[in-house]
This record gives C-alpha cells, sequence and structure tokens, in this order.
C-alpha cells in the first residue's frame, strides 16, 4: 500500500505545528492494523441487564421490563412464539467462525413465562450440537430449524421438552458468510415457510422437483408437506427482516441496505440482486440499515399502533416504528418517534415479536461491536455470551389474555381467526393446520358459512377462511370466487393471490383474473399481473397485457414488465407466426416487447408500422423499440425515417441515440448508404447535431470527417458538443485523427477542450499522449481535466505503465502530481510504478513513520474529548474535501460510498481514523470495487451494482452508472477501495479531530441522530452564470424561473439536522439599476414525487426572506401549506433573500388530514 | 407407463438392471480398497449426506482392518458432473477447475463418483451431455492415476401423499445409472450399483429420493452383499464407535474444506479476515487424529 504523500521539501519545516503533528499522527496510524483489535476495550459496558435497561428512552406511553437474560440465554438470532405462546430462540456462541477444535454446540431454547407475569421462569435447551443456527420457526411437531447448510427439522416424541427425532429437510444452503446464511422464517397465511438468505449466499437445493439453486439474496418459499421450494423474491444484502400485514401483503427490511421498508411483489427482484436487469426499491431511501420485523396490532396497543411496523437500527441502538399507508398498488412507510433509542453500545435489537399478552418481545443480541467485516473474527470485544429478551408494554392498557391454542377443539380454534391479534389468528393457523384436514375440514365449512355478513369484519374473516383452506390445500372454489368479490379491495387483492394456488382445480380461474385485471384498485390489479404469469397459456397473456391500457405505477408496472418476461416462451413464438398480436393493441404489443427485448418480434412491429396501424402517439416508441431490438437492416429503417423532413426534431435526435447505442451495446448498426447523417450534422438542433456526431463515431463514417472535425474545433459550439465530435473524430482512427486531436491538445486555449483531445489520444498513440500529458500538466491548472487526464490513461490497457515510464526523469508540478496521486490511488487499482512515478517527478515522497498505539489512542482520546461535531460537520460540508461527491448522509450525497447516516453507531472511532487514511484497509460490503478490461482494450473500475444475463452494471467513481456488456469483458478482477488517499492531508490535526468527531456522532442518538421528519437532504442551487446574471437582469424572477432552460443548477445538501445553511446557497448580487433596488440573493430547489395525488402538505417554518414557486409559477409563502398536487414530479424553488434572512432554510412534508396523498422529497446526489 | 409404475414392472427393471451390471462387474477387477489408499468421494447430495451419517465408509473402512485407508467426502448437495454447486462466487466452469485442484491436493488412490441423480432431471435430451461430461471429469482427473469407482444414482421410492411420487423419475434414473454403468465398464472401473441394490421393502425415506441414517445403514448393508465384503469379527457397538468417529472426522474436514465465512478467509474480502485463514489448515491434524483412532479401533 502507498502511504500518503507529501512535499519532500516541507517534510520538517514547512508545515505549521498543527499540520505537523497530524502528520505524526497519520504516519502512525498506517502501522497501526494489529493493535487495532484491543483498543477500546475499557469501553465495554457493565453487561448488567438493569445498567442496560436504566438508559433507554422509550416513546410516550410505553414501558420495558426485562422478559429473560443471559445466562439462561445467549446470543439469540431469531426468536418466533409457538401456539402455546412460548417463546424459542437460535442462539448462537459459535458464531462467528467455528475455531479448530471447538465444540458446535449452539442451541435451540424455548423461554416460557409460565405463570404470565411477564417474566419468563422456564428455559428448555430443546436442541443442542448445533452450528450458529440463524433462524428458528415452531411447526409440524416440533421446529424448523437454520442450521449452517441445512433445513432441519427436530421434533421431541417422548414429551420431555428435548428433540429426540432430527431430519435434514434440505440441504445445499450456502455459509460463504455466516452472518448471510439461511434465516428469518416465518410462516406465511398461506401456511408455507418463508426463508431468508443473504447477498454472499448460493444454495443449491436437491427437491423431487429438480435442483432449485438461488445465487445471492432472496426470500424462499417452502411447502414441507410437498416440498414445493421456489424463490418469493429476490435481492437485498442482508434481509433480515419479513412481515406480513393483515391483509397478507409482504414486508422486508434489510440489514445492509439504505432503503428502509420494502414492500415486497411477489417474484420481484430488489437491490444487489444477481441476473436480474430491473429491480425494485424500497420506500425510504436514505435510511439506515434495518433488521427484524414485525406487523403489530391488537387491543394492547393504542389505535394509532394498529399494523404499524416494528424494526430495529441496531447500529444506532434504536427500535423504530413505521406507519404504512396505501399508495396506489403499493405502499408508503413513514417514520415515527423511536420506540426505544439508547446511547448504550451494546444494546443490539436484531428481532421483534408481538407475543400471545399483546407485548411487544425484542431479542437483544447484545454486542459492543457488529459484524465480521470491520472486527477480526477473534476480536477479544466480542462477546458470545450475552443476550436479553426485551418485553414492551403500554402503560395503563391491560394486556391480552393469552389465547388457548393447543387441545383446543376445531370450531373453538377457528373462531381464533377473528381474533384482534393477528398473534392468536396466525397461530390458530397453525394449530389448526397441525391438526390435519380431516379433523378440520369438515369444521372449517360449517364456520365459513356461519360467519355474519353484517360483521364489519366479515370480509377479512372470509379471508382467514380462504387461507385456512390453502394451508391445508383443500380447494375451494366457490369461496374464493366470494373472496374475489369482496367490497374491500385488500380482500379482493389477497384471493387473486390464492388463484394460481389451485389452478388445476379452478376451471373459472382464467375468466376470475380477467375481472382483477380489470379492477378499479390498482393492487388488485398488481397482484392479478403477477398471478397470470403461473398460466403458461396465450390467454393469460393477453389478459395481463390489457393492464397496459391504463398508466400503471412502479409496481404494477415492473409487475406487468415481469410477467411479460416470464410469459414470453408463449406469447413470443405465437406473435412471430402471427397467430397473436395482444388483440391489435399496439401500446400493450409493445409494452411486451420492449420487456422480452426480443429482436425476433421486430418485423410484427415493422409490418404493423407500415400498415398504418401505429397510433401516432406510439409511432416514437415503436421506432425506439425497433432500434434498440432490430437488425441491421431494420435499424437502416428507423434511420431513414429518424433523417425524414417530417420528423419533429426531438424524435431525430432520441432516434439517432438509440441508433448509436445499438452499435455500441449489441455490435448493430444500419446497413446501405449513412451519409444522409450529413443533415443531422449540420441540424439547428444541439441535441440533434450532438445525437448524429456520436452515430458517425460509432459507425466510423469516414464520408463525414470534415463536418465533425470542423464541429470539434469551432469555439462557438459548447464543450460538451466540441467533446463529442473529437470523441467521434477519435473513433475514425486513422492518422489524421492523431493529427487533429495532436493539434487541438496543443493548440487550443481552453484547457477543458485541450485536455479531452488529449485524453482521448492515450487510447490511439499512448507514447505520443504522455510525453504530451507531461508538457500540458506544467501548464494546466483545471484540477477537474487534470484527473480526467490520469483517468484516461488508467482506462487504456497499458496506459500507466507508459504514462509511468514517460515521466522518468521528468517535473510535473506539485499540485498536478497531488491530484494525479488522488486520482489513482482512488481508482481501485494498484499502480505502483505510476504512482510512484509521479511522486518522484512531484517532489513528493511517502511517509510511513512507525507509531506506538500508545500515540493511536492519544488521538482517539482527543478526538473522544476535544473533537467539536458542530466544527467537524463544516469541515465535512467542505467543497474541497469532496466528501459528499461520493457519500450521501441519508440519501442526499453520492452513492459511490456507503451512506454515512448511522456510522457513528456502527464504527469504533479508530475505524473512522483508519477510514480516512487508509481506505483500503477495511472496504464496506457492497463498495469493493472490480476491475474490468474489455475487448477494446478499455480498463473500467467501479462499484458492481449488479449483474444481469448479457451486462455488468458498475457504478464509477463519477456516480455513474456503467453499462457492460458481458460478451465484451475479457477479465473481470477485484479491486480495492475507490476512495483516494491523502483526501485530508490538507487538514490540521484539529480539523482532523473535528472530523472524526463529527462522524462519530452520526447516528447515535443527540443532534446527529438519522432525522425522522421528512424534510428536503438534497436541493439544487442555481449557479450565477454570466447568462443567468444578463436574464435576471433583464426579465423577473418568475420568468427565470419558469423557463429553465440554459440555466446551470448544482446540488446542495441540507445539513444533518435538516435544514441548509445559507453560506452554501450561491448568490447572485445585483446592483441597484433601473430604479431596482440592490440585491443579494439565491435560489434553492427541491422536487416531490408525488404518487397518489391530493393535497400535499409543505411546512416551510421561518418564511423570512423567502419566495416560492411550484412547477415556475409563484405561490405565497406561509408557515404551512396545503397543496393539491397531481401524480408526478414537482419542482419547488425558493428565492432566498441573503440580505435579510439569517436562519437556515428547510421545508418539510406533512400529511393533510384526509387527504390521501403520497409524496417524498426526491434525494440523491 | 410412467403413472402405472407398479409393483411388478418395477421388477421387471431391477431384473434387466441386475443382468447389466453383474455384466460390468465382471468385466471390472473385483472391488478392493488396498493398504495406503486415500479415497475421495465426489458427488451430490447423496454423497455429501454419506459424510454426515458415515455407514457406507464405515463398511468400506471395516472390511479391511489390516490396511490403512483414508477418505476424503466432497459431495455438494445438487451438484452435477458440471460442478453446478461449486462455483459460488463464479461460475460453476470455475469451481469445476477449483474441485480438480482440490482432488489433486488430497493425493486420491481412488476417486468415487457419485453422479447422475440431478442430471436425469434435464431428462433424454440431457444424457448425450451427461455422459459427454462425465467423461470430460473422468479424463480431466485421469493425470491423478487413482482407481476409479462408480456409483449408480440410488431408485427414488414412491412416499406418502402430498409429496409428489419421486419414483416417477426412475425410469429416467435407469437410463442415467445405465451410463454410469457403461461409462465404468469401458473404463475397466468398479461400479458400486446403488440403482440395483437390494433394499428391504420398508421405505428408507421421508421425500422419496433422501435417506436418513436408517437408510444409509441399509445402503451400506446392502452394498457389503453386493461387493461381498466379509464381516471382519466386529460387534455392531464397536462398528457404531467407529462410524461416530467417522462422522466426527469428516465433519472436522468439512471445516476444512469448506470452511465457513470463505468470502473472508480466502475469497475476495480476505484483505479483512485473511489472518485467520491458518485456522483452516488447523484441521488437519484434528483430522488426522482421529483416523489414528478408527485404525485402532477397526483392529479386531
Amino acid at each position: 500500500m502507498p502511504g500518503l504523500f507529501f512535499k519532500r521539501s516541507s517534510l520538517v519545516s514547512g508545515f505549521d505545528m498543527n499540520r505537523a503533528g497530524l502528520l505524526f499522527a497519520l504516519g502512525f496510524l498506517l502501522l497501526a492494523q494489529n493493535v487495532y483489535a484491543q483498543r477500546e476495550l475499557k469501553d465495554i459496558p457493565i453487561p448488567h441487564p438493569e445498567e442496560e435497561r436504566k438508559t433507554f428512552v422509550l416513546a410516550d406511553g410505553f414501558e420495558v421490563n426485562l422478559f429473560a437474560a443471559d445466562p439462561k440465554l445467549h446470543k439469540p438470532i431469531q426468536i418466533n412464539f409457538d401456539p402455546q405462546g412460548r417463546l424459542w430462540v437460535a442462539a448462537s456462541e459459535v458464531y462467528p467462525q467455528i475455531a479448530p477444535g471447538q465444540k458446535a454446540n449452539d442451541k435451540i431454547l424455548v423461554l416460557e413465562d409460565v405463570d404470565g407475569d411477564g417474566v419468563a421462569d422456564k428455559t428448555t435447551v430443546f436442541a443442542d450440537g448445533l452450528l450458529i443456527p440463524t433462524a428458528v420457526e415452531p411447526g409440524d411437531g416440533g421446529a424448523y430449524v437454520a442450521n449452517s447448510t441445512e433445513l432441519v427439522h427436530f421434533q421431541d416424541t417422548d414429551g420431555d421438552g428435548k428433540a429426540d427425532r432430527s431430519r435434514i429437510v434440505l440441504s445445499g444452503f450456502g455459509t460463504e458468510d455466516t452472518h448471510h446464511i439461511l434465516h428469518t422464517f416465518r410462516w406465511g397465511m398461506d401456511g408455507m415457510l418463508y426463508m431468508n438468505q443473504s447477498i454472499y449466499i448460493h444454495s443449491h437445493i436437491e427437491t423431487p422437483y429438480g435442483v432449485k439453486r438461488l445465487n445471492a439474496g432472496g426470500i424462499w418459499q417452502f411447502r414441507p408437506e410437498t416440498m414445493q421450494l421456489n424463490v418469493f423474491a429476490r435481492g437485498w444484502v442482508n434481509t433480515w427482516g419479513h412481515a406480513f400485514d393483515r391483509w397478507g401483503q409482504s414486508f422486508a427490511t434489510d440489514g445492509a441496505g439504505g432503503e428502509g421498508i420494502n414492500y415486497v411483489v411477489p417474484g420481484a427482484s430488489y437491490p444487489a440482486v444477481y441476473g436480474v436487469p430491473r429491480i425494485l426499491h424500497g420506500l425510504n431511501p436514505g435510511s439506515p440499515k434495518y433488521c427484524g420485523l414485525e406487523v403489530v396490532d391488537g387491543r394492547h396497543l393504542p389505535d394509532d399502533w394498529q399494523g404499524n411496523l416494528i424494526t430495529h437500527d441496531f447500529r444506532g441502538h434504536r427500535v423504530c416504528r413505521f406507519v404504512v399507508s396505501d399508495d396506489g398498488s403499493g405502499f408508503a412507510a413513514r417514520q415515527q418517534a423511536d420506540l426505544i433509542s439508547t446511547p448504550h453500545v451494546a444494546f443490539r435489537p436484531i428481532d421483534v415479536k408481538q407475543g400471545p399478552d399483546g407485548a411487544i418481545y425484542i431479542a437483544d443480541w447484545y454486542n459492543p461491536i457488529i459484524q465480521h467485516g470491520e472486527v477480526d473474527f477473534r476480536d477479544p470485544r466480542r462477546d458470545h455470551t450475552h443476550g436479553r429478551i426485551w418485553r414492551i408494554t403500554a402503560k395503563g392498557r391491560k394486556t391480552v389474555p393469552r389465547p388457548k391454542l393447543v387441545g383446543t377443539d376445531p370450531a373453538t380454534l377457528l373462531d381464533s381467526l377473528k381474533s384482534p391479534e393477528s398473534y392468536e389468528r396466525q397461530h390458530a393457523k397453525r394449530a389448526l393446520k397441525e391438526l390435519g384436514t380431516d379433523k378440520v375440514g369438515p369444521a372449517l365449512d360449517k364456520w365459513v358459512a356461519s360467519l355474519d355478513a353484517k360483521d364489519p369484519q366479515f370480509e377479512h374473516h372470509r379471508l382467514e377462511g380462504l387461507w385456512m383452506y390453502q394451508s391445508l390445500d383443500i380447494p375451494n372454489p366457490a369461496l374464493l370466487e366470494a373472496v374475489l368479490k369482496s367490497k374491500t379491495p385488500q380482500a379482493r387483492a389477497a384471493g387473486v393471490r390464492v388463484v394460481p394456488h389451485w389452478k388445476e382445480q379452478l376451471p373459472a380461474a382464467l375468466t376470475w383474473l380477467e375481472a382483477a385485471i380489470a379492477d378499479e384498485h390498482p393492487r388488485v390489479q398488481s397482484e392479478a399481473i403477477r398471478a397470470l404469469s403461473e398460466f403458461q397459456d396465450l390467454r393469460a397473456a393477453a389478459l395481463a397485457l390489457r393492464a397496459a391500457d391504463r398508466p400503471l405505477d412502479q409496481y404494477a408496472d415492473y409487475a406487468l414488465w415481469q410477467t411479460s418476461r416470464e410469459l414470453a416462451p408463449v406469447w413470443l413464438p405465437a406473435l412471430v407466426d402471427h397467430k397473436f398480436d395482444f388483440d391489435g393493441n399496439v401500446g400493450r404489443l409493445l409494452f411486451a416487447v420492449k420487456a422480452a427485448e426480443s429482436g425476433a418480434a421486430v418485423p410484427v412491429l415493422l409490418s404493423k408500422f407500415k400498415e398504418g396501424k401505429v397510433p401516432a402517439a406510439l409511432q416514437e416508441q415503436l421506432l425506439e423499440t425497433v432500434a434498440a431490438l432490430g437488425n441491421a437492416d431494420q435499424l437502416k429503417l428507423v434511420f431513414d425515417l429518424a433523417l425524414a423532413p417530417d420528423t419533429q426534431l426531438e424524435s431525430t435526435a432520441t432516434l439517432l441515440r438509440t441508433l448509436g447505442n445499438a452499435k455500441r451495446s449489441r455490435n448493430v448498426q444500419p446497413s446501405g448508404d449513412l451519409a444522409g447523417i450529413a443533415g443531422a450534422l449540420k441540424s439547428d438542433s444541439a441535441a440533434v447535431r450532438f445525437a448524429a456526431v456520436d452515430c458517425v463515431g460509432a459507425w466510423k463514417l469516414e464520408s463525414q470527417r470534415g463536418l465533425i472535425s470542423a464541429i470539434a474545433q469551432d469555439n462557438q459550439l459548447t464543450p460538451a458538443t466540441r467533446s463529442a465530435a473529437m470523441a467521434a473524430v477519435a473513433q475514425l482512427g486513422t492518422s489524421a485523427s492523431h493529427e487533429l486531436l495532436g493539434k487541438i491538445a496543443t493548440s487550443d486555449p481552453n484547457e477543458v477542450i485541450s485536455g479531452t483531445a488529449l485524453g482521448l489520444l492515450v487510447a490511439l498513440d499512448p507514447g505520443r499522449a504522455a510525453k504530451m500529458s507531461i508538457e500540458w500538466f506544467s501548464k494546466s491548472k483545471d484540477a477537474a481535466v487534470q484527473a480526467h487526464l490520469i483517468t484516461a490513461f488508467l482506462q487504456h490497457k497499458g496506459g500507466p505503465d507508459i504514462l509511468a515510464g514517460a515521466l522518468a526523469e521528468q517535473q510535473v508540478p506539485e499540485d498536478v502530481a497531488k491530484i494525479a496521486l488522488r486520482t489513482v490511488t482512488g481508482s481501485g487499482r494498484q499502480e505502483a510504478k505510476l504512482i510512484d512515478a509521479l511522486s518522484k517527478a512531484g517532489g513528493i515522497v511517502s511517509m510511513a513513520k512507525v507509531l506506538s498505539p500508545e500515540e493511536m489512542a492519544t488521538l482517539v482520546t482527543a478526538i473522544k474529548e476535544q473533537g467539536q461535531p458542530v466544527r467537524g460537520e463544516q469541515i465535512f460540508r467542505r467543497a474541497e474535501l469532496n466528501c459528499l461527491k461520493c457519500h450521501a448522509i441519508g440519501g442526499a450525497g453520492g452513492k459511490v460510498g456507503p451512506d454515512l447516516v448511522s456510522i457513528g453507531s456502527s464504527a469504533q472511532v479508530d475505524y473512522l481514523v483508519d477510514s480516512i487514511l487508509q481506505p483500503n484497509k477495511a472496504v464496506k460490503e457492497g463498495y469493493h470495487s472490480v476491475v474490468v478490461q474489455t475487448d477494446d482494450g478499455k480498463v473500467i473500475t467501479g462499484i458492481k451494482l449488479r449483474q444481469t444475463d448479457s451486462d455488468l452494471l458498475l457504478r464509477d467513481v463519477e456516480d455513474r452508472e456503467l453499462t457492460i456488456p458481458l460478451n465484451k469483458i475479457e477479465e473481470q478482477v477485484a479491486g480495492s477501495s475507490l476512495m483516494p488517499v491523502g483526501l485530508v492531508d490538507k487538514l490540521t490535526r484539529s480539523e482532523l479531530i473535528d472530523l472524526v468527531r463529527f462522524l462519530s456522532e452520526l447516528g447515535k442518538p443527540g443532534p446527529y441522530a438519522a432525522v425522522t421528519a421528512r424534510v428536503v437532504r438534497r436541493w439544487e442551487t442555481l449557479q450565477p452564470t454570466n447568462e443567468t446574471y444578463t436574464r435576471m437582469y433583464r426579465t423577473s424572477d418568475t420568468q427565470v424561473i419558469g423557463d429553465d432552460r440554459g440555466l446551470s443548477w448544482v446540488p446542495a445538501y441540507s445539513a444533518v439536522a435538516g435544514a441548509i445553511p445559507l453560506q452554501d446557497v450561491l448568490d447572485f448580487t445585483m446592483k441597484e439599476r433601473l430604479g431596482e433596488a440592490a440585491r443579494k440573493v439565491g435560489f434553492l430547489r427541491c422536487r416531490i414525487n408525488v404518487t397518489t395525488a391530493g393535497a400535499v402538505g409543505l411546512a416551510i417554518g421561518d418564511a423570512q426572506g423567502l419566495q416560492l414557486w411550484i412547477d415556475g409559477k409563484p405561490v405565497d409563502v406561509r408557515e404551512k401549506l396545503d397543496l393539491p398536487l397531481p401524480i408526478g414530479e414537482h419542482i419547488v424553488t425558493f428565492s432566498v433573500n441573503l440580505l435579510t434572512r439569517k436562519a437556515p432554510v428547510r421545508l418539510e412534508l406533512y400529511d393533510v388530514a384526509g387527504s390521501p396523498a403520497q409524496a417524498q422529497f426526491v434525494s440523491g446526489k | 407407463m410412467i403413472r402405472g409404475f407398479d409393483r411388478s414392472f418395477s421388477f421387471l427393471t431391477f431384473a434387466v438392471v441386475v443382468a447389466l451390471s453383474s455384466t460390468s462387474l465382471i468385466a471390472a477387477e473385483p472391488f478392493q480398497l488396498k493398504d495406503q489408499d486415500r479415497v475421495v468421494f465426489l458427488g451430490a447430495t447423496f454423497v455429501e449426506r454419506e459424510g454426515q451419517f458415515g455407514y457406507l465408509e464405515t463398511a468400506l473402512t471395516t472390511a479391511w482392518p489390516d490396511r490403512q485407508i483414508t477418505f476424503r467426502n466432497l459431495g455438494w448437495s445438487g451438484d452435477t458432473v458440471w460442478a453446478d454447486s461449486r462455483g459460488i462466487f463464479d461460475p460453476p466452469h470455475v469451481g469445476y477447475q477449483r474441485m480438480l485442484e482440490l482432488v489433486k491436493e488430497l493425493k486420491p488412490t481412488v476417486i468415487v463418483f457419485g453422479y447422475g441423480q440431478n442430471e436425469s432431471y434435464a431428462g433424454d435430451a440431457g444424457l448425450e451431455s451427461f455422459v459427454r461430461q462425465f467423461e470430460k471429469l473422468c479424463d480431466d482427473l485421469k493425470p491423478m492415476n487413482a482407481r476409479f469407482v462408480f456409483l449408480t444414482p440410488t431408485r427414488l421410492e414412491r412416499p406418502v401423499p402430498p409429496l409428489p411420487d419421486a419414483s416417477r423419475q426412475n425410469s429416467m434414473l435407469a437410463k442415467y445409472a445405465e451410463a454410469v454403468r457403461q461409462l465404468a465398464s469401458h473404463r475397466d472401473a468398479p461400479v458400486i450399483d446403488l440403482f440395483a441394490l437390494d433394499l428391504p421393502s420398508a421405505k428408507l425415506t421421508e421425500n422419496g429420493m433422501h435417506f436418513g441414517p436408517d437408510g444409509y445403514a441399509a445402503i451400506a448393508q446392502a452394498v457389503r452383499k453386493q461387493l461381498k465384503l466379509e464381516p471382519r469379527g466386529l460387534t455392531s457397538v464397536q462398528e457404531e464407535q467407529i462410524r461416530q468417529q467417522i462422522v466426527e472426522k469428516n465433519m472436522l474436514f468439512f471445516h476444512r474444506w469448506r470452511p465457513q465465512n470463505i468470502t473472508y478467509l480466502t475469497g475476495f474480502r480476505k484483505h479483512e479476515q485473511g489472518n485467520n485463514a491458518v485456522e483452516i489448515a488447523q484441521f488437519d491434524p484434528l483430522v488426522e487424529q482421529i483416523e489414528v483412532k478408527v485404525n485402532e479401533l477397526k483392529k479386531p
């Protein structure tokens, strides 16, 4: 590893005392690796449960008591209740890794509160001798246990409470990472066992239906009695939470993802999935990581807690609460005040279940440190013995009498399905299931027949009955049909999901689904779309695509995309044979073809087009689809149509862009004579010209060299257009190209242009480009272009060594060398030669001074005792440190590095220091780079987002998503961190102390806790360019804001507390002119995405000095505004009078009483 | 035919199979393990779980009490001759290469292959490519100069409904088993013909396809008969002691060759926990200690 880089001459004398002190500290840190484990042991709290409980801050009206603790249990990983009301615990002392000679003796424990006083008074070891059991779910006369590679069923046949019989049910689950292994067991409403696995796990399971494989994260769905095993949903990093609401809809949380509550569409894919091109996202982007999930309800809890979701920010020591509400076919989830928060570092809530008494039970893994990525397996701070179960109750409210569900006759048990408590309903279903069909079937028929249609809960009771039939697998078409006709849409949606389960026995299935596809409620329709994918049948395809007639929200659109793909083996051959065409509806046809990405369907599209059957509104989309999927001759048709005189300019640009992409992604270009592109190169439309230039390069049209060379040299055009033209010239790739690029590189006064030309020359003639670059560096001023040029060498195979060779005996300015080194060390690559050459050429040495652990400890102490988080946040936000370019806090900022929203609550101070100074020492899950070499000699580095069957998706250091076709990849190797070394070398020691202190506070209770309020975190501020000044002087603010064209907005971020400081608002200082007073003003804007229309509440608070526009139209500013907004994205713009306003600007969403609206601020970079 | 798989039919198939298998057995030299043999098992779930129950290994261990024989079980659930279960973070072909390397490191003198069951779900259409890939696997392992032994897939049972009738796969499995016999025959290698075993009529599986301890015990008994392995004067208690040691040894070896957390120990996050990879090799002496014990225990 390279060290940090410092100017040789200033090593001792050139720095002030503070800086020298910092250097000293930094040098030490580099070698502090092995002592790391020993530090901070003094912070380990006293493990007495009461010491822990005293620190808990509870939500108003709640209290907590200890239900059970070590030594009665240790390290609880999953908890689940059984119908007797006993709590089953999967517990592991061996975690994370068995040691040689250690006996695997992990346990399944059963905790029993015999006298019902809310404290466990009996512990039974049900099973032992296990190896890291990560899940337990009682059922089928025993319990299902995740035991590393296996799903095992244990039974106690002699009634002594201890398992005496075990059976491997399934085997072949991966163990590549023990915090990812099979986990989170749940019985579904349908009687199936849901089981999750995490991202690094690769499972290969033999079943009587063949081998089932899942290579990455996902949720399995398993019916033990038939051994049917399916993948219910795919993706996520660590889906450590999965729960069903009372209507059977699934929600999940991700213990290493940042999107909060996920609404799970059956069969869909979520972030970090493998092999799927399109994914859905969670409901709360920018969240900390959540573990465990439970839907709570029942008489013990207050009304506003009914149906709430409880999960854990296990890093931030918080038990969190969300309210879920309908949003189209999906849901919105709003965070509420925490149920528990505490500064106690060992409180690790990881699982949650509501108990038979209506109380909320929390499994506390009790550990001052977490996970193994960051901490050595054998770190002595890893706690292997403690663990607690906490019980939370609402003060002054009666707990629920514990229902008797075992040894009860079926008729009584069935009445439990009407219970207001989901505990009772769920466990009654389990008890009934275990009684078996013979005993329960007749009673169930009777029970359903006797339900009172006037009961307000009738439709839910009837649905519970249907689920009971499904659990027992007794087909009941009449009941299903009745449920499908429920007045409650949630009941209809649940009914639709049952249809494919009995598809063999339901002759009317497709007729029912036909009605569901036309259902007025989007969730019913969305369920029908997914249900139809289970019918490999042309009629099912025709019905599903009817949904394309209506506007679809993101979940329904995804569902239809997926169903279109899953049914493609049925409809595609029929379409190609002209036997089927979605009832002649071009909109449906286009949706399906785009989803299936099938070139075979292109002739059908073109024949529709030629026959004049394509509505005008769909023509561009159709041609774009042809361009994206067609062969050379078909692309030529699109090319000719794109350039036809009556084609709209926007369409021309879109189609040309798609044609250019077809060459790059599929290596297909239009056939025949393409000289007609010349017209587009001369177009007045910048977009058309840009796209045409791109095509000329992609297709290597030598005939157009003259035109694109002229564009490349035309200094009246924007740098973007000129750069595109230079790139096209480079792609023509002859000596004439070398000459032109060389000329521009040496003569153009604009550094962006000359630097771009040099960068392009690297691929053509790296030796010459290297020599010229050294010359260019000596004069250049623009750090961004310098970095770009270095990147060009990094991206060319062999480029780094060629540049290193050329640098020998040469000099570059010190500042350039620093930028270059930062670029190289932040590239994820190991380029020792180039680093050495740049260091020598820039007169920079790496300093590797050995520091003792004591001195490291001194720095850590200073951070804790002297660090000022307020100053640290200001340092973090400084533009020159570029922190937010790669790291978001709560979703606002870059995505190249991890979101830092709760970093302080999970990472120790020494880890934070190390991460800043030695980015490669420990790299977060999901942030390892890959270095990809393509067949055209390019070397591309980025963070792997996911891989589909055809492409690798990377996020590069510039935060762009890159798609690399797999067939172009020659080699793919693991790279290092994308965080540059030396980012903080300009900070003083006290600044570093403040910065780390700030980071260490993030996510801890206090002013830097994750904010639950729905505030704008990511803004844009208007850049004061000359053109904008001119427009501001000539017209009104409203006119400037109303016509966004030509304005340049740059990202700006709220501080952690939720408001944007005024110094981050770029200002226009306007002199007094034509009777207008002088002013100093800045503009801020943000976007609101409305997914269900209605009145949206905007809380502005202090409105001093603000003016407001919504979608470009002025609106009076008040402290609170209720705005009726339609579905779609809306822009909220403020002008800020910087002479009168002193307070930072904050904007928060609130719910307007009675309004169905669902809205979220758009966050990101 | 598939649905009507009744007793008389199965009897007929059985007879044919026995006839075929005896030919192949006659062609090869009688099965035996020699002193200092190192036996490596490759295969899918049947082989993997045999490692956990150890009955077959016990039968082979005790058949030659005077010979020092060691066993290494590399079974992996769901595996195929393409190493479909062994890719981990890489495609299967990379896992296949890793498997070859691992076998090489273990320096086997005997390699026992247990493939065909999972592959049989590809039906008639998949038979040819199965044989081709199996031949490739054998060829790739040929430089080891180990003797090859082939297990045919086990016969599937008809379990209690609502479990699906796994035995519907038997007609296809019969073809894959026959392909394995022929492959063995032209390589002059012995077959342990699990498909043709004379097993008790009572059900040995719960799901029709995977055996529990009783199933493996019955299989081991039948294999003894098929291979004419003489009992060596050990009491059943002694045999059980040996088996328990074998199970323990296989668990230790499992931690050795397929350790948990490989992502951190040897994989792409080894920069974080690679220092703990030293522990993996520390299982070797533990494995060997048990083998010494087994050699003592099996002396009659």
